[in-house]
């Protein structure tokens, strides 16, 4: 024979009252846990579409890729911008000015040179034909 | 300044329709990705709202354990 066992409740109420809303809320969580799973399939669904759209650009560009003309940078000619040309000129003219100069100093001191030479050269040939 | 470079296109109604076929594909990859952004909210929101509810059942049973197992005693 079962001995019976009495439990005093202080809040037979709210204890009820927590009873019915606890199990109220189960019901609720089971129906939360249906939303949450419709949801995720709309997102997997949407995520499926997304990969599709991808997939489609991929291959428009592909496509793209293959229409445009293939052209290699390096084979493209070389741009001299005319006005890089303007400028660097008449630095070059003065460089080259500067270098004629010096050059044109530098011939005059070897000319110079080398007629001393030739003055020389050609004094020692009057004296050997003198002797 | 770079000058410019003049490349021959012989397709080139065809590169517009490709240019304007990505672009829509785009714009319609855009609304899709918005799309699962928002769903991601929304089931981030139902989750965060079933972990309140849990949290509430939690609250609800304890309360429902310790008036049990705390009997009135004479």
């Amino acid at each position: 024979m079962k001995k019976e066992f009495y439990v005093g409740i202080t809040e037979p109420k709210e204890v009820r009252r927590n009873i019915l809303e606890s199990s109220k809320t189960f019901v609720q969580a089971l129906q939360r846990c249906d939303a949450v799973n419709r949801t995720r399939e709309e997102k997997q669904r949407a995520m499926l579409e997304l990969k599709d759209t991808i997939t489609e650009i991929s291959t428009a560009a592909t496509e793209l890729k293959t229409i445009m003309p293939d052209y290699k940078i390096s084979s493209l000619p070389k741009n001299k911008p005319e006005k890089k040309v303007k400028v660097m000129m008449p630095v070059r003219k003065k460089t080259g000015k500067a270098k004629t100069e010096k050059g044109i100093k530098k011939t005059e001191k070897k000319e110079t040179d080398i007629n001393r030479l030739q003055k020389e050269l050609s004094t020692i040939e009057t004296k050997l034909r003198g002797l | 300044m770079a000058a410019p470079v003049f490349v021959k296109i012989e397709k080139y109604n065809e590169v517009n329709e490709t240019i304007s076929k990505i672009r829509s594909r785009l714009e319609e990859a855009k609304a899709t990705l918005k799309k699962i952004s928002e769903l991601k909210a929304q089931e981030d929101q139902e989750i965060k709202a079933w972990q309140e509810e849990l949290g509430k059942m939690d609250q609800k049973i304890s309360f429902i354990s310790e008036n049990l197992s705390k009997p009135e005693t004479e």
